[in-house]
């Protein structure tokens, strides 16, 4: 026996305004679903300009011109980008940059919401607290007894605290993020790669817009340090000794470069120079023409900035991954960056206030290979659900930038910025 | 219902879920801005080292030589952390170094065992499982490179003046870092 269809109940008018509101709804939805896509795939189709406009403060602009008129030219080298490509890449740069710019003033907004709700007490940029004298702080800190190390899971130190979430020491991969999209580049031989991509970070792949080059290791200060000339009268150190009495007034203890103990001695704090064709060697001079202050010993937090500081150009950037604050509250030496009270940044001494990084200072450049010592896996634990090593691309993290290699080559195709 | 209303009401639903996906309120982006919220309170590495066993030397060195200070910051970093007892064996050169008023010597012996970036032992020891001749290199801050080896299940480390240790115990994290404790200081006293 055929089925009959039950005729419906409702009334014909309201049948039709469901059927209305229904299309509605579906036509909006699929509107904005269709724009998302349609957004992403412009990013992929048309040329324009990456670099981003006013990226850096005005006077960090003066700042940096200085700077660069007294380095010397970086030299670029590689691969030609074919033009096409790199056009294209910039305009992908561009549209990425705009919709996180967008992204991220959304939620600055909503910051200042929360922050003005939770009435939080939070130092402001550039005002961060001197860190505490080591003497005081080692009289002053309350003595915890340590927890126990070993395969357990140790009993949390912090009973009676609010429970804080711990990162994951990464040994577990976590599951991908879900606000991932995949944008694809053409490196410099026209192949085209992709780069997982949100509003967290920034990708950069013009050669132009990466590759920061640090300046030189600790560059020695002409002259001698007042530390040095209030000791030694004259500026002249005593003969040194064979063996050195400690391990560390061999100048090589300090770097690399250091290699020759007839001119360097270490002693309060700084690598001395010595002077004369024949350094410190017997019979030579060692008549102090030269110092390099160190890292704990004439910077150390707390101190005066010892003698003449030659601006360093950062890239903008820095100033917001490692919180430098204003022009002013930091300075670049031999690989660390320092803060400094800014209030004394008009001073040629302004006082140590902390260390805010270390870097490698090595020269990555889009489109050249990695350097050696980056054989491990290193992305920090937060982004280890966005950037994992695959088939088809390695991620190795220097220096607050995470870049992106190829397998085969180790060839750098992109850097991409955390900025979130 | 008729079947065109009930088509265009999977229509309108499967679009609104499609929004959804990239809206960062939804289900996924609250969860990664939930990690990436528990990733921004955790306590510091050296506060980490000072309430974990063993390690207070170097938790004590971080602090007096200012090193502390990059660890509060977004930027990661490994530390290669010799144990207490690891110093211990130094005698009287290692109490010298930790003891003097003066820590530019201690600051560049805890450069020699940064690096930068995050590593667990699962990290090292999957590159030396995959290297072509059983070893990786890594450069340290300090400007050296360290030499990481696996036997009998055990990283071995050694620096370029022949210094060795073995990685001993788990790791300990705090903030965006993480430190690795070894049974030997990696620089010649």
């Amino acid at each position: 026996m055929p089925r009959t269809r039950r005729p419906s109940t409702r009334k014909p008018s309201t049948d039709k305004i469901v059927t209305g509101v229904t299309a509605l709804l579906a036509a909006v939805a699929i509107g904005i679903a269709g724009g998302h896509m349609a957004s992403a795939q412009a990013a992929q189709d048309r040329p324009g300009e990456s670099r981003p406009q006013g990226d850096q403060p005005r006077s960090e602009q003066q700042h940096a011109e200085q700077a660069r008129r007294t380095q010397p030219e970086r030299q670029t080298g590689g691969d030609r980008v074919p033009p096409h490509a790199e056009a294209q890449n910039r305009e992908t740069a561009q549209r990425e940059q705009r919709q996180q710019e967008a992204a991220r003033r959304e939620q600055d907004r909503g910051d200042r919401e929360r922050r003005a709700s939770t009435q939080g007490d939070r130092p402001a940029e550039g005002n961060r607290p001197a860190q505490q004298d080591p003497e005081a702080r080692r009289a002053d800190r309350p003595q915890v007894p340590p927890k126990e190390r070993g395969s357990t899971p140790p009993a949390d130190p912090r009973e009676g605290r609010p429970q804080e979430t711990r990162v994951d020491p990464g040994l577990t991969p976590p599951a991908p993020r879900g606000d991932v999209r995949q944008v694809s580049y053409r490196d410099g031989r026209g192949h085209e790669f992709r780069v997982p991509t949100n509003d967290r970070v920034k990708v950069v792949t013009g050669r132009q817009d990466a590759s920061w080059t640090a300046p030189g290791r600790g560059q020695a200060i002409e002259g001698c340090p007042a530390a040095i000339s209030g000791k030694y009268q004259g500026c002249n150190l005593p003969p040194r000794t064979h063996p050195p009495e400690k391990a560390w007034h061999d100048p090589r203890w300090f770097s690399r470069d250091f290699d020759d103990d007839t001119r360097y001695r270490y002693s309060e704090g700084y690598l001395l120079r010595l002077g004369g064709a024949s350094g410190g060697a017997p019979g030579g001079s060692s008549a102090v023409v030269g110092y390099t202050p160190l890292l704990g010993g004439a910077l150390t937090v707390g101190r005066a900035w010892p003698g003449t500081y030659r601006p360093v150009a950062l890239p903008g950037y820095y100033t917001r991954y490692y919180g430098l604050g204003g022009e002013g509250s930091y300075r670049y030496y031999d690989n660390t960056i320092y803060r400094v009270n800014a209030s004394d940044a008009a001073a040629a001494d302004p006082t140590i206030t902390g260390i805010a990084a270390l870097l490698l200072g090595e020269t990555i450049r889009i489109g050249q290979p990695m350097p050696g010592g980056y054989d491990v896996y290193n992305v920090p634990g937060r982004y280890r659900d966005q950037y994992r090593d695959g088939p088809d691309a390695l991620y190795r993290y220097s220096d607050g930038y995470i870049y992106q290699l190829e397998p085969a080559t180790r060839l750098v195709r992109a850097a991409i910025e955390l900025i979130a | 219902m008729r079947k065109t209303d009930l088509a265009l009401t999977l229509l309108a639903a499967a679009g609104l879920s499609l929004a959804a996906c990239s809206d960062r309120n939804s289900p996924e982006g609250q969860a990664s801005a939930t990690a990436d919220a528990a990733a921004a309170v955790s306590e510091t590495l050296p506060q980490a080292l000072d309430n974990a066993a063993g390690l207070q030397t170097v938790a004590e060195a971080l602090k007096e030589t200012g090193i502390e200070g990059v660890f509060q910051e977004k930027a990661s970093y490994t530390l290669i952390a010799p144990e207490d007892d690891a110093f211990a064996k130094l005698g009287d050169p290692g109490k010298q170094l930790t003891e003097a008023d003066d820590h530019a010597a201690l600051a560049a012996l805890l450069k020699d065992h940064m690096l930068t970036g995050y590593m667990t032992p699962q990290d090292i020891s999957a590159a030396i499982k995959s290297s072509k001749d059983g070893k990786v290199l890594i450069s340290t801050l300090g400007g050296g490179t360290l030499t990481f080896t696996q036997a009998g299940g055990i990283v071995n480390v050694s620096a370029e003046d022949g210094t060795q240790a073995s990685f001993d115990g788990d790791p300990v994290t705090g903030g965006s870092s993480i430190a690795i404790p070894v049974t030997g200081v990696l620089k010649k006293l």
